[in-house]
Formats: structure tokens, C-alpha cells, sequence
């Protein structure tokens, strides 16, 4: 076994503030860690994500952190409440409820505690049978997270912020689980932020997000990851979506050593839509893994999967998509696309869509590219003067916030650009604003 | 202005233009016409400097300088603009974002400042109206859902706002209707000036009606075999290529 391992189950479980179904499930997570280990080479979904080096690594547990201040990280100016997480640790100096009605969030530990809302009937209630370790390590370790719960037909028009911020000196690692809880006909939109304050920082975030969309609810969600350089972020957004509802992930990946995210949908109602966007930017050693599910249980359920990846110096993207359509599930409509841009001859993109289909009457399309930029457009661009480098960020640029144009808040929608423009065409610009490169929505 | 002297040109190891030569003086225009594959949009190419465009032979000389040895992107410093034949259609670069793009690396290559966000806007405005082009283009992917007759403006724009020395329009008038076909006409003619020479390829006559050239040359098999007034594209049309094809046949 590894270093990591024997460190997570050399862990206690005991927590006196848990209620007992979460001592259950502590434990029997535990056992399944324990007997069966972390993923590995071995296992078809992690093959091409090497953690020997994390496995390697000597971690603590997170403690207590010092203060900080958020000056320097981008934070959402029309969200009205935020609750913040530093290094996996509830924050209420820095988080700001304002809530309005009908819409209630708290830590973890203080929601797993409050018999009205019943948590015990939604954790672990979207995420897979036959969890994995790091799963499993989630579930038996978890100590913060957050969990909302938006009451039925309660319309909350501010996006709710969630902030996790990593300020640690020691190599630590820390687990969270968040619950989503959206009632029947409730819409809400929640940025969830993965954000550092000191870029050499190194750890382990193991941060589980579950959301639970009940009938005609509408849920937009955006996970934005900027971790440090030597940061690990491995993670998932597991969803179950009942009748009518409507559900967009959006998965942006722009920082950290190595990110792996499972992203699930399963539709158990009959009309549910659910839309996945993702964009990693990567560069250096960087490599994210997508892996991508959407399991269409019933009939007239529609998805459409649009995940892109800018690959420079020896960055590596996986994307697996897999589609399982249920037999019953008839007038299925999926659509999965993954393109991604190589910038430099080193850099890898693994692609690979997984379609299972045991339905007859269905449309699915899915189509998977690894590219260059196209040299015709280059040709256009210098025939007007543009010189090639400048051409190529350009078009790089255009790439990528292809994905960012698909977001439905304007805010982000011109917060991730920005952050493009200075990641990409850093110096180009002269007098372009970001404005100008910005595309009318459609 | 422009000198091209025995030209030979080679695409995939086949020789398209041969021992061409065309002499360009200042605020003249040129009409090249000629059959299909008789090289003309090889030309336009050349000068532009696309790749897979092999020059062979001779010379081109541009303001005294070595055309084929500037970059893509310093021929346009130079004052060099090619109007594509087929537009390409850029996803996600407005064309506000290009035009900027451009304008401004034009102002660097010339050791001159850019110009400020609201002179830009002046001018821009200034131009799309030219070209009877509405704001909302301007904010648009360039190119992309364009119209064939929306793409050929979209050149003319480019064009005006980077007021070249030297202007060549590959078939911008193939695919347009009438309508069509004056706007462009009309921004071209409103370009003209005693600086600004033009070489416009064309595999029609039509545009000839609405931009009088002060040349018309006749390309066929990758030379030009005629060269005279506007009265000979008057009679290309008449007659057809085939006219001209088989006096060359016959020597």
C-alpha cells in the first residue's frame, strides 16, 4: 500500500458530533478503503492519471488555519451570500449570509447534525454504487462542505458563492462534501471556487459535490478551479435530476498539478435536461481528467456534453464520456462533444467516448477532435498585418471562451474571459479590450 | 510600384504561373481576367505570401523591396492587402477584436502610436457605413454566418480601414448579386486615389462596368497573353476566352 493510504485509514474515525447514520457510513467507507485501497494503474477509469507521486507524498490533516483576507482572489461582486472554506475549514469570519427566504446554507457539520433537513436521505444519494477510494476516503473523512437547501418555487436571483481557498504551510489534505438540495420548481445559480492564496502551496483537495434536483427544478452550477502549481484537486459533481428538471455543470480547470473530476448526471425523472460545459487551460506539467457520465434511466431526457482543452508545453487532457441509455429510456436526445487544441508537440489529449445505448428509439451524437490551430486562419489573420504570435493567441483565445460564451451569468462570463485574455494574450493586446473580443450572445 | 519580372510559380511540384510579368505604377488599376485554372488566383496568392506557393523564377519587387522575402504580416505593414476569394470564417474572434488587432500592429510595424479606443470607433463607423454594414457585424465572429455578398463587404471593410498601398482583389465580385456588386464596387471606387494602385482578378467582366480599370490583362495557361484598355474586357465578353485561347494556340 501507499504513504497516502496508510496515512487515510491510519485516521480516526471518531467524531462526537455525528449523528449515527453518519458513523454508519463513516465506517463502512472506511472498510472499503481499507480492503480495497486507492485507484490505480490497474483500474480502467485512473489509468491515465498518474498518482504515483501524490500516493508518494507525506500529508496531515488539515488544521486549523491562520486569518487571511480574500483581497486577492476573484470573487463574485453580485452574489449576496457567500460562505468561504479555508484550507477545508469552515470560515464565518469570512463568509457573509444574506439570505434571502427560502433559501438556507451551512457547513457541513452543522446541516449532518439538523434532523429537519434529513440529510442522511441525500448523502451519498447521486454518487456511484461502487465508490472509489478517493470517494470513499471523502465519506469516511469528511469534516466541512457545504449544504444548501432551496425550498420549493423559491426563485434566487443572486448566484450563491462558495469560496474554498487553500493558505497552508504543511502538506495537508482535507475532504468535503457539499449537498445541494433543490425543491420542486426552485432555480438558483452557485459558484462553487477552488482559489489560492499562495501559489507554492502544496495539498490534497478532496472535494465532493452532490446536487439533487427534485421536479421542474432549475440548478446552474459552476465549479471554477484555479488550485496552486503543486496542488492536487480531486473531485466530482454528482447529480441526480427528477422530472422536468434542468441542470448545467460548468467545469472550469485552470490551475493545480493534477485534477480529476468524475461529473455525473442521472436523470430519474422523465424530461430532465442537463447541459455539461468544461474548459481546462493547461500548461507546464499540468493534467486534468475528466470523467464524464450520463445515464439516461428514463424516457425523454435530453443532454448536451461541450468540453474543450487548451494544451500547451507538456500538459496532458483525459476526457472520457460515457452515455448509458436505459432500455426504457425511449426519445433519449444526447449530444457529446469534446474538441481539444495542442499548442505545442509535447502536449497529450486522450479522448474517449463511451456510448451504451440499450434503447431503440434515441438520438445520440458525440464527436471527439485533437487538433492544431488552423493554419488558414492564421494565413487571414498575418494577410492583415497581425503577426503570427499574436494571430495564434487570438485564435487560441477564440478556442477557448467559445466554452465561457455558453455561461448564463454575465459576471462570469466576463471575469473567466478577462482571466483569459491575461493568461493567453498577455502583451498582445495594446488597446483591445476584452469587451471588443467578447462575442454577442446568441 | 509593383514589378514582376519572368515569374514562376510552383503548387504541388506543378508549375502554374510561367515567366509572368506586369508592371504596377502608382494609383493605377489592373484587371486581370482570364479562364478557370489560368493562374489568377495564384497570383493573388503569391503576393500575399500563402504558403505551399513556391516561387520558381523571377522577381517581385514592391516598393523596391523583395516582396518574397517579407513575411506575411510585413507585406501587409507594407501596405499589401489581399481581398480573399473565399473569405475565411474565424469562430469566436470579433471583428472588432481583428480589425483592432490589425489597425493597431499596422501602427507598431510603422513605428507609429495606435490609436486610441475612440478614434478607432470613429473610423470604423465611418467605414461600415461605406459599406452599408450594420453595428452588430462589427460584434460578430468574422466571418462566421456570413452571407456570400456579407463576407465580400467584410473584405472592403478590412480594406478601408487599413488603407493599402497596394490593394488585390481575388474574385471579390464571384457569387454576388447586383446589389452586391455595387456596394463593393462603390467602396472600391471610393478607395481610389493617386497613391493606392489596385490589381483586381476577376473571371467576369460585369465589375469592369462599375470599377473602370486603366489596364485589362488577359491570363491564360499561367502568362498573360493581352494586355490593353477596357475596351478588350468589353470584347472578352463578347467573344469569350475561347477567342483568346486559340490565338495563343495559333501563336
Amino acid at each position: 500500500m501507499t504513504a497516502l493510504h496508510d496515512f487515510l485509514i491510519g485516521q480516526s474515525l471518531k467524531n462526537t458530533a455525528d449523528p449515527a447514520w453518519l458513523s454508519a457510513l463513516r465506517q463502512r467507507a472506511y472498510d472499503r478503503l481499507k480492503n480495497r485501497g486507492l485507484p490505480g494503474a490497474k483500474d480502467e477509469e485512473w489509468r491515465l492519471t498518474r498518482l504515483s507521486e501524490l500516493y508518494k507524498q507525506e500529508f496531515t490533516f488539515s488544521t486549523a488555519a491562520e486569518t487571511l483576507s480574500l483581497d486577492e482572489v476573484p470573487l463574485t461582486s453580485s452574489a449576496e451570500s457567500r460562505l468561504v472554506f479555508v484550507n477545508g475549514a469552515f470560515d464565518a469570519g469570512l463568509s457573509d449570509h444574506h439570505l434571502p427566504d427560502g433559501i438556507s446554507i451551512m457547513p457541513f457539520e452543522q446541516a449532518a447534525a439538523s434532523e429537519k433537513l434529513a440529510l442522511q436521505s441525500f448523502f451519498n444519494g447521486s454518487t456511484p454504487h461502487e465508490p472509489h477510494g478517493f470517494l470513499c476516503a471523502n465519506t469516511a473523512f469528511v469534516q466541512s462542505g457545504y449544504v444548501i437547501h432551496i425550498a420549493a418555487k423559491t426563485i434566487v436571483e443572486k448566484p450563491i458563492e462558495i469560496i474554498f481557498v487553500a493558505n497552508n504551510q504543511k502538506v495537508a489534505a482535507w475532504h468535503c462534501r457539499n449537498i445541494v438540495i433543490a425543491d420542486p420548481l426552485s432555480e438558483a445559480s452557485i459558484i462553487e471556487r477552488h482559489l489560492v492564496v499562495d501559489n507554492k502551496t502544496s495539498y490534497l483537495s478532496n472535494c465532493v459535490t452532490e446536487l439533487h434536483l427534485a421536479n421542474g427544478a432549475r440548478l446552474n452550477f459552476y465549479k471554477h478551479q484555479h488550485e496552486a502549481e503543486d496542488a492536487y484537486h480531486i473531485g466530482g459533481v454528482y447529480s441526480q435530476q427528477s422530472r422536468d428538471s434542468h441542470l448545467v455543470t460548468n467545469n472550469i480547470a485552470l490551475g493545480g498539478k493534477i485534477t480529476r473530476n468524475d461529473i455525473l448526471a442521472e436523470f430519474v425523472g422523465e424530461g430532465a435536461h442537463c447541459e455539461m460545459n468544461g474548459l481546462s487551460v493547461l500548461s507546464g506539467k499540468q493534467h486534468v481528467d475528466n470523467c464524464t457520465e450520463v445515464i439516461h434511466a428514463k424516457p425523454h431526457c435530453t443532454s448536451d456534453e461541450y468540453y474543450k482543452s487548451v494544451l500547451d508545453d507538456s500538459s496532458r487532457s483525459v476526457f472520457r464520456g460515457r452515455i448509458v441509455v436505459a432500455k426504457d429510456a425511449q426519445k433519449t436526445d444526447a449530444n457529446q462533444q469534446n474538441r481539444n487544441l495542442l499548442l505545442s508537440g509535447k502536449a497529450e489529449a486522450d479522448t474517449k467516448p463511451q456510448l451504451e445505448i440499450y434503447a431503440d428509439d434515441v438520438k445520440c451524437a458525440h464527436g471527439a477532435t485533437v487538433g492544431q490551430l488552423d493554419q488558414k486562419s492564421i494565413f487571414y489573420l498575418r494577410s492583415r498585418g497581425i503577426p503570427e504570435e499574436v494571430a495564434r493567441a487570438l485564435l487560441t483565445f477564440a478556442f477557448a471562451s467559445d466554452v465561457v460564451n455558453r455561461f448564463n451569468l454575465p459576471e462570469l462570463r466576463q471575469q473567466l474571459s478577462r482571466q483569459l485574455t491575461d493568461q493567453l494574450l498577455k502583451g498582445f493586446l495594446g488597446s483591445i479590450e476584452t469587451d471588443d473580443l467578447l462575442m454577442e450572445s446568441a | 510600384m509593383l514589378s514582376i519580372k519572368n515569374l514562376t510559380v510552383e503548387v504541388d511540384g506543378k508549375e502554374i504561373l510561367k515567366n509572368l510579368s506586369l508592371e504596377v505604377g502608382s494609383g493605377e488599376v489592373h484587371a486581370i481576367m482570364g479562364p478557370n485554372g489560368s493562374g489568377k488566383s495564384t497570383l493573388a496568392n503569391v503576393l500575399a505570401g500563402r504558403d505551399g506557393y513556391e516561387v520558381t523564377g523571377g522577381s517581385i519587387t514592391y516598393l523596391g523591396k523583395d516582396l518574397t522575402e517579407l513575411k506575411i504580416e510585413d507585406r501587409a505593414g507594407e501596405g499589401l492587402f489581399l481581398a480573399f476569394q473565399y473569405p475565411v470564417e474565424i469562430p469566436g474572434v470579433s471583428n472588432i477584436a481583428m480589425l483592432k488587432a490589425a489597425v493597431n500592429s499596422l501602427q507598431k510595424y510603422r513605428g507609429e502610436e495606435e490609436l486610441s479606443a475612440g478614434e478607432f470607433l470613429k473610423l470604423i463607423k465611418e467605414k461600415a457605413a461605406m459599406v452599408e454594414m450594420k453595428q452588430a457585424f462589427l460584434q460578430r465572429s468574422v466571418n462566421e454566418g456570413f452571407s456570400g455578398g456579407e463576407k465580400k463587404r467584410n473584405e472592403i471593410l478590412q480594406m478601408a480601414m487599413l488603407e493599402p498601398t497596394l490593394a488585390v482583389l481575388d474574385e471579390t465580385d464571384s457569387g454576388l448579386d447586383i446589389d452586391a456588386l455595387k456596394v463593393v464596387a462603390s467602396g472600391v471606387n471610393a478607395l481610389r486615389s493617386p497613391e493606392r494602385s489596385m490589381i483586381i482578378v476577376t473571371h467576369y467582366q460585369r465589375l469592369l462596368d462599375y470599377i473602370q480599370p486603366d489596364f485589362v490583362h488577359v491570363l491564360a495557361e499561367g502568362n498573360i497573353v493581352k494586355t490593353g484598355d477596357r475596351t478588350l474586357a468589353l470584347e472578352l465578353e463578347e467573344r469569350g476566352y475561347s477567342w483568346i485561347e486559340q490565338q495563343v494556340a495559333k501563336g
